[in-house]
């Protein structure tokens, strides 16, 4: 902002900067333990530019039908499971895609896979190596077998199968617990230590296109939100003739002053920071001031025009205008609950095409601004989904496949792609690695997979536990998906 | 510390008052809360330490902040005449006060390829700012909240079933828990939406390809009629708070084997007037909003062991078991507080003491769940009537912003005729879906989990919980920006000297009784004025000299009296002591 932070709130952190250290808060408020912690972090200052950008596909992503076994034996298992090839006209309940019909592709160690007939874009990614799967990630406390489970021994996650419960699952850095206001992405945004934006001081690492979400909630910053065509500026309120400021300087007086009513502080902040935000920003995104990107996106695709934001503002990230060297995004698509109608026109093929698209104009965006080798893009999804049929789609499950997307390994990037990583499951009903109607039970947890990530963008080893408190019970705390 | 000082976005100050003043136990003052925390200790009744005539105007609006879509100067003062009591057997009676119903519009209208769900939207928008079943619709608003169901897949047909769907909890706002819960079972926009329309027991055969096939019923409604609709996902105590076992842990109320069993009881119900022989089909437009038909072929007839160790007996009948089920669903101990807890959060305060819930979940259960019953307990309760002290952090609840836009017009008498043809199409910016401006819209829902949640909580510093604060979650940067424009498009505008004898883009405002004030340069008696209709009288000091001093700068400025009007009308709706109500 233009403006520095208000002075009683910058001497109140300070405050509480010095009170954490000399230990006093926590002898009041043992609950501060943790941000002592995460203050003691031992992450040096960044340089460079890293980003991180979360694509969370909301309702459950069917992804065993999104990267889908090639081997002939497997895709046998596959089909028998998902009762065949779908037919509208003489197998209506099937949800199976045929052998023939699926994109093949080949992992480095010769393997072949399927991909579903509408994920070209993502067929070209992966061929390039700026792609990776992760195959039968979920929500895990520790390691499980299906004994256990059946035994009612195993320490699960809460709630599974339910959609916000999974989904804060997934955001936040741990499984153990219902509560816990924090995501692990902006708790990565506490500790890596931004230099001040010079142009944005007030602007946060992290940025959300697609409102409020757990995953960004850190412990000390919050995301700045916009939508995809860029800020909100008011109307009337803010500009530069004489009533306009007037009128900009009373709201401000009025959002800056502390209530004793948390809530009336809170929105207080945040029309705070849209106003002192908002303005800098539009400038620095401004096509006029070398804000726009040349690359073409897919039309009437949100996901891409969310992507195509976060594109503009990565590259003014990098340059003055904004000069940040760590950042968190947050972009999402909706649409992924198939209960019904999931083989059908507009129905689970329509998404996935539309999610490869969107990601293989935003590699190229990357490309133009020079950013594919610093930018790691990711899935996440509640969870994978019912292999067998509800009569007109699929029901709630456990395990799935998610994606990372970044500049290949062998062109200077970090991820080594054209890889499956973890481990596929033989997609059976009720085997070994499956309960009942095909719920996947996970082989790789979601924190491992959020804590690799997050080690890449510049966590400390050391501090991942601070984030993903049961790292500890996975054999590997990190994947080697990213170099 | 020493570095990014700037965006650490600074909610400990909040954070550190909510602490000091052991937030979370809600406002009222002292009797409101005592006896509270304990887990399942009932309630003793207390009684009402206020009057049932408000002495102010300002009570009277605080009052009609909580029950209506926004206090008006005449039913202010008529409030101020009958008092509460009176006030909410005049909105109960449906003699006295009929319900406004939606579908009787959609039927005088042409349905054609122009007309598409706004038509709806504004219809019932409009009348939420002038219709005089205020509580009624805002019932039915807060209803559904609860028993979301969403037009987003289908902008330009088969509106009506949703707009019956909207008359149908609108009408059953004072009724029972039970029968509304069946009637939103069985209705068709609940039926595709959440897809237990043409449901069907388990089957397996062999198909075309010679693949064995295992269709198995569709777990969608199952599971959502009870984290959502009815009973949630932990046992809970009359006051909401977790039943804790030995070891200090919650108790789920169900597990995936009870989503299974209760996926086989909604089974069978299809499109009213369909055949066995086309179950699945889609009835035609003439069946499209009548409650769904048992069709004993598809239904599930063996037993079902759901939740509490019940199991509902074998039977061909789909009615005898949705009966069943659901009567053991509306007698489950967690729908009170469960349903309770929400509607005080949609009415009155987002974080409400133990004990407030305790008492409306008692008026719930000694009424059978009367829906009237537990929104009297609601709104007479003391914690609502008696204002939160200064000092207290936490009560209250952001306006949504969709009632943040109806109190603008009432407050203001909006006037608005429809076009010659009939229609209620809004012409002003954005009008056409508010979900992307005000970040909500009548039943146009994302997903069922509704625009918020009612478990969302503010950010907090240090592993504390932040208070609950569910309509916050709309709220950042972009929203915050949206919400103001999208207010500044219905409100700057809008205002005007005299009623609108034409269809106009949007509602006219009375700007008169301002701009009276404002052309005798009188900016403090229009900031008077302002305080009891926007902000019932709770206006801050410091907030009114904001206020004030903005009007002096800008007549210094030679800014005419009605740009002053509104300009202090745009400030006074976008400020945190609006926004947030008291």
């Amino acid at each position: 902002m233009k403006r520095e932070i208000r002075e009683d709130r910058r001497r109140f952190l300070g405050q509480l900067g010095a009170t954490l250290a000399g230990g006093t808060a926590l002898a009041m408020f043992p609950q501060f333990d943790l941000v002592s912690r995460a203050l003691a972090a031992t992450t040096p200052p960044a340089s460079g530019h890293r980003a991180l950008v979360c694509i969370f596909l909301l309702g459950g992503n069917d992804s065993f039908n999104m990267l889908i076994p090639h081997v002939q034996a497997e895709h046998d298992v596959y089909l028998a499971s998902r009762g065949g090839v779908y037919d509208p006209a003489s197998n209506s309940q099937g949800l199976g895609i045929a052998r023939s019909q699926l994109l093949q592709i080949n992992d480095v160690a010769g393997k072949a896979w399927g991909l579903h007939p509408g994920c070209a874009g993502l067929k070209t990614l992966f061929d390039a190596g700026e792609l990776a799967f992760l195959a039968n990630v979920g929500t895990l406390v520790q390691p499980v077998t299906k004994d256990e489970i059946i035994a009612r021994t195993a320490r699960l996650p809460p709630s599974l199968y339910s959609h916000n419960d999974q989904q804060r699952l997934w955001m936040r850095g741990h499984s153990e617990s219902r509560n816990a206001g924090f995501g692990w992405g902006g708790m990565c945004a506490d500790m890596l230590r931004n230099p001040q934006s010079t142009n944005l001081p007030g602007l946060s690492p992290s940025i959300t296109v697609s409102g409020t979400n757990l995953f960004q909630a850190g412990m000390l910053t919050s995301p700045y939100g916009m939508d995809s065509s860029g800020p909100q500026l008011l109307r009337r309120f803010s500009g530069a003739n004489q009533p306009d400021l007037i009128r900009q300087q009373a709201l401000e007086a009025l959002l800056q002053r502390d209530y004793p009513p948390v809530m009336q502080s809170y929105y207080g902040m945040v029309g705070e920071g849209a106003m002192s935000i908002g303005g800098t920003l539009v400038k620095a995104l401004d096509p006029a001031n070398g804000g726009d990107i040349a690359t073409v996106f897919p039309a009437d695709n949100r996901l891409a025009a969310q992507l195509r934001m976060i594109a503009r503002t990565i590259k003014a990230s990098r340059s003055g205008a904004i000069n940040h060297h760590r950042q968190v995004y947050f972009a999402s698509m909706g649409g992924f609950d198939t209960h019904d109608n999931q083989m059908g026109a507009n129905g689970h093929a329509r998404l996935l095409t539309q999610l490869s698209e969107a990601l293989l104009a935003f590699r190229h965006a990357l490309q133009e601004i020079g950013a594919l080798n610093d930018t790691v893009s990711f899935t996440m999804s509640d969870f994978g989904r019912t292999l067998n049929s509800n009569g007109n789609g699929t029901d709630h499950a456990w395990g799935g496949v998610q994606m990372i997307m970044g500049g290949a390994s062998a062109s200077g990037g970090a991820l080594r792609g054209r890889q499956v990583w973890g481990q596929y499951p033989l997609l059976e009903l009720d085997g070994n690695q499956a309960i009942q109607r095909g719920r996947l039970i996970p082989t790789t947890s979601n924190n491992q997979m959020g804590a690799t990530l997050a080690k890449w963008l510049g966590v400390d080893g050391g501090d991942l536990p601070t984030i993903f408190p049961g790292i500890g019970n996975f054999s590997s705390p990190t994947l080697g998906f990213l170099g | 510390m020493t570095h990014g000082i700037g965006w650490m976005r600074v909610f400990f100050l909040g954070f550190l008052l909510c602490l000091l003043a052991s937030c979370g136990g809600g406002g009222g003052g002292s009797t409101a809360s005592s006896g509270a925390g304990g887990g399942g200790t009932t309630p003793t009744p207390t009684p009402a330490p206020f009057n049932d005539i408000p002495q102010t105007d300002a009570e009277a609006a605080r009052f009609l902040t909580q029950a209506t879509f926004g206090p008006t100067s005449s039913e202010i003062a008529r409030l101020r005449q009958i008092g509460y009591t009176r006030w909410l057997d005049e909105q109960m009676d449906p003699a006295r006060t009929p319900a406004t119903l939606l579908l009787p519009h959609i039927h005088q209208m042409t349905v054609n390829d122009t007309l598409d769900y706004r038509e709806r939207r504004n219809y019932w928008l409009w009348k939420t700012v002038g219709a005089s079943d205020q509580l009624r619709m805002r019932m039915g608003f807060a209803l559904s909240e609860i028993f979301v169901v969403s037009d987003r897949d289908y902008n330009n047909k088969n509106f009506e079933r949703i707009t019956h769907y909207q008359d149908m909890l609108d009408q059953g706002a004072f009724g029972s828990y039970r029968s509304l819960l069946e009637q939103v079972t069985l209705h068709p926009a609940m039926g595709t939406y959440l897809s237990h329309l043409a449901n069907q027991k388990a089957v397996t055969y062999k198909n075309a390809q010679g693949l064995q096939v295992s269709v198995v019923p569709d777990e969608n409604y199952a599971r959502e009629v009870m984290q959502l609709f009815s009973i949630g996902l932990v046992e809970r105590n009359p006051d909401f708070s977790p039943v804790l076992d030995a070891n200090g842990a919650t108790k789920a109320t169900y597990d995936q084997s009870v989503i299974a069993a209760m996926a086989r009881v909604f089974t069978g119900w299809t499109w009213a007037g369909n055949t066995d022989a086309n179950y699945w089909s889609w009835a035609g437009h003439d069946n499209d909003y009548r409650a769904m038909e048992c069709h004993p072929k598809f239904h599930d007839d063996q037993p079902k062991l759901i939740f509490r160790g019940i199991t509902i007996a074998g039977t061909s009948d789909c009615k005898v078991t949705l009966q069943q089920t659901l009567d053991a669903l509306a007698t489950h101990p967690n729908v009170a507080p469960f349903i309770s807890r929400q509607l005080i959060q949609r009415f009155v305060t987002s974080n409400p003491s133990p004990a407030y819930i305790g008492r409306v979940s008692k008026a719930w259960t000694d009424s059978n769940g009367d829906l009237g019953k537990v929104l009297r307990a609601i709104l007479l309760d003391v914690e609502a009537r008696v204002p939160p002290a200064a000092t207290d952090a936490s009560f209250g609840k952001m306006r949504e912003p969709l009632l943040q836009l109806t109190a603008l017009w009432r407050a203001f008498d909006a006037k608005y005729l429809p076009a010659t043809n009939g229609t209620y199409m809004f012409r002003f910016s954005n009008s056409w879906d508010f979900t992307t401006t005000l970040m909500q819209d009548s039943l146009r829902s994302p997903s069922v989990f509704n625009f918020f949640e009612p478990d969302y909580r503010l950010p907090a510093a240090g592993g504390i919980q932040g208070i609950y604060a569910p309509e916050m979650q709309l709220y950042n940067e972009a929203s915050f920006g949206s919400i103001f424009n999208q207010q500044l498009d219905a409100g700057w505008n809008n205002f005007a000297t005299t009623a609108p004898t034409a269809n106009t883009p949007a509602p006219v405002m009375d700007i008169n009784p301002l701009l009276t004030l404002a052309n005798n340069n009188d900016h403090a008696g229009m900031v008077a004025k302002l305080d009891v209709l926007l902000f019932y009288g709770t206006l801050s000091p410091d907030s009114r000299r904001v206020m004030v001093d903005m009007l002096d700068k800008l007549k210094a400025a030679n800014r005419p009296a009605d740009e002053r009007v509104r300009s202090l009308v745009q400030l006074a709706v976008s400020s945190p002591e609006f926004v947030v109500q008291r």
